[in-house]
């Protein structure tokens, strides 16, 4: 795994010492509040609805056991013993007191981590496709490039101060599981003639006016990242609209000023660029080579075995291919029936971090769909990996499945927030609790924000629900056949929105009317959609509702 | 009034006195005035024979002067680059990165952030000068 160097830690301690002497400043009044903000964001600490709330980068969703451990001993220090794993592959704290984030933030950085750019105007913390340098078919690792960006964008003198937030997502792979169409800069890592390149998209985003990225370039030599990425990034910070903050993301730049017109000024600012900024240098990108070269694996022959029903029903859905056949990628819920989608506790977090030592090379991930995953456990370990999954109660079995469900933090926790999320998650996860019927149901991806800001990720879920307020009353509108992958859409709407206690019965005979219309089970809800389109849904949807009101 | 700040603190204004003109009635020599709305190539011509440029920033959370200064920079200008406006102590180290000289600041601000704050910012290498080895 990539590990900090002296220049790194460096940084990370200058820092903390320096967000401690922020904290005193605005405590001592040399700052003032409006002042303080950017200051506090751009050191991953929010305001919330019932407290401060601290986000921690955890780069391209990569890090080692003891970062995990260190993150649970941090959730108990200062924190309620607990974390939530979010949509960017970050993990948020949510009841931290002002005074104790410098120490926070510490203690994270003795493991080499910390909460730098994780909010803010600014280059937000790099994802990346969560299975990088496990699965099959890929270019090359993409948290080579991911890296790199990190250390290109952290503290850029000239990109602190955007529009707006900005962020970046790589892939290496033509499966797209970092949802490179809905990020202000998507990249896909390509091969052309021995040579590797990148496809560059920008302009993607989701929020209150969603946009899937459109191709800036369709090959763009490996050399000229950082040029090129520079060249849009001044683009964006010179003519990005300031004047209204739902205006801001370079997807409205695109979408205003037309995408020829917008390359052609990225173009000639990067033709000018590139001469003059040379390239990377050569120690940074083997040191970042070194960081990622695979680990030792294991090559004992595979022993056959036959799990218990539990335990094959959690092979069917948590394992995914790994690009070695003696080994797979582990998938760990966050999601158990029921609970908060994300929310893992200290011990639960200690197991993951003994499991990622004993068994998978010291390596955990986060994915962008706020589960943990072990990245590279040899098939003879599963049985052992499953039990202590299991004892810790980390082994439900629904990876990609009905209640495998995103959801915002909402109302319970967020000053945005318009509406309840995790309740009506719950809600859906307990309804479909048989996990034999969720194995029926087959791949759903249900996604939920409590705002029309859509962290939830609403308009790419197979289901999204978008919780509003509506004169005081929660309302939620449903979106049907959204795609975050490679087949990037958005969903439809289907019509009016639905009461609190109404889009769980919604949601329910949107699943029913799928079931009835599939042609066979290995039709999924998506392509079912897809095939068939909205009418038969909107019947199910509406139908009854209209009978009643008549 | 104001307080010019630069890396080695609060120091005296080299240019008080010297007229800023706007890049309409520039003249070669002259100390030149940008807005951060400037198109810099558009102004290639005042800003090759400006004796100094000031880039006014009218609020600390826009940041578009800082992409100014790196293309006034990149442009070849060699003569004193100033930041005229209401920033932050946290934004010295950017400032001085992206191609300034110093910061003139509104004395309220420079009250505000007194003299010690400015000079206890850590001036050490950043991470794009590492990554392009600059």
């Amino acid at each position: 795994m990539y590990a900090y160097s002296e220049f790194d830690r460096d940084f990370l301690r200058a820092r903390v010492a320096e967000f401690r002497g922020q904290v005193a400043r605005r405590l001592d009044g040399s700052l003032s509040e409006d002042e303080f903000k950017p200051l506090r964001l751009m050191n991953g600490l929010y305001l919330q609805l019932h407290a401060y709330m601290l986000r921690v980068a955890i780069p391209y969703g990569t890090l080692s056991g003891a970062q995990m451990r260190a993150l649970a001993d941090i959730s108990e220090r200062w924190d309620r013993g607990y974390g939530h794993f979010t949509t960017r592959q970050n993990i948020q704290f949510n009841w931290p007191r002002l005074s104790d984030v410098p120490d926070m933030l510490e203690a994270l950085a003795e493991v080499g981590m910390h909460a730098i750019q994780t909010s803010g105007n600014c280059i937000r913390n790099v994802t990346a496709d969560h299975f990088a340098g496990a699965a099959a078919g890929e270019v090359e690792d993409p948290r080579l490039t991911a890296e790199l960006i990190r250390q290109w964008s952290t503290d850029h003198p000239e990109f602190a101060y955007l529009p707006r937030k900005f962020k970046v997502a790589v892939t290496a792979s033509e499966q797209d599981r970092a949802v490179i169409a809905f990020h202000d800069i998507g990249l896909r890592l390509r091969e052309r003639d021995g040579e590797i390149g990148y496809q560059v998209v920008i302009g993607g985003g989701l929020g209150r006016t969603p946009f899937i990225g459109k191709e800036v370039r369709d090959w763009l030599p490996k050399r000229d990242l950082l040029a090129y990425l520079e060249a849009i990034l001044r683009v964006y910070n010179l003519g990005g609209r300031r004047d209204n903050k739902y205006k801001a993301r370079i997807k409205i730049l695109v979408h205003e000023t037309g995408l020829e017109e917008l390359r052609a000024m990225i173009e000639a600012e990067f033709a000018t660029g590139r001469r003059l900024l040379g390239d990377v240098s050569p120690e940074v990108i083997a040191q970042i080579a070194k960081g990622f070269a695979p680990p030792a694996f294991r090559d004992d022959p595979v022993v056959p075995f036959s799990p218990g029903p539990a335990f094959r029903s959690f092979l069917d859905t948590n394992l995914h291919p790994h690009k070695r056949a003696d080994h797979v990628s582990v998938t760990v819920s966050t999601k158990p029936i029921g609970g908060t989608p994300g929310d893992v506790t200290a011990a639960q977090m200690r197991v993951l971090a003994d499991l990622a030592k004993q068994f998978g090379y010291d390596e955990l991930r986060i994915s962008h769909e706020q589960n943990v995953i072990l990245p590279h456990i040899h098939y003879n370990d599963l049985g052992a990996v499953y039990e202590a999954l299991a004892q810790a109660g980390l082994a439900t079995a629904n990876v990609g499945l009905v209640s495998d469900i995103i959801a915002c933090p909402g109302l319970d926790y967020c000053a945005l927030a318009t509406a309840r999320s995790i309740p009506i998650a719950q809600q859906i996860s307990t309804l479909f609790g048989d996990i034999d019927a969720q194995h029926d149901i087959g791949p759903l991806k249900i996604k939920i924000s409590g705002c029309i800001n859509a962290c939830g990720h609403h308009h790419v879920g197979h289901i999204g629900i978008l919780g509003l307020d509506r004169a005081g009353v929660e309302n939620y509108q449903l979106t049907l056949g959204g795609d975050g992958t490679e087949d990037a859409a958005l969903g439809d709407r289907t019509g009016p929105g639905f009461a609190y206690d109404e889009v769980v019965p919604a949601v329910e005979r949107l699943i029913h009317a799928y079931l009835a219309a599939r042609e066979t089970t290995d039709e999924s809800f998506l392509q079912t959609y897809r095939r068939v389109g909205l009418a038969p849904f909107k019947a199910a949807l509406y139908g009854e509702r209209d009978a009643a009101a008549a | 009034m104001s307080q010019i700040v630069s890396k080695d603190g609060f120091v005296p204004d080299l240019f008080a006195g010297v007229a800023r003109r706007t890049p309409q009635d520039h003249r070669p020599g002259a100390a030149l005035r940008l807005g951060p709305e400037a198109d810099v190539t558009a102004l290639a011509a005042q800003i090759e024979t400006a004796s100094m440029i000031e880039i006014g920033f009218d609020s600390f959370a826009d940041g578009r002067g800082f992409s100014l200064a790196a293309l006034i920079r990149r442009s070849g200008f060699g003569g004193h680059l100033r930041a005229s406006g209401p920033l932050l102590v946290d934004q010295l180290r950017a400032a001085l990165r992206a191609g300034f000289d110093d910061i003139e600041l509104p004395d309220a601000m420079a009250k505000r952030q007194p003299e010690a704050q400015w000079r206890a910012v850590p001036m050490g290498r950043g991470y794009r000068d590492q990554v392009f080895d600059l």
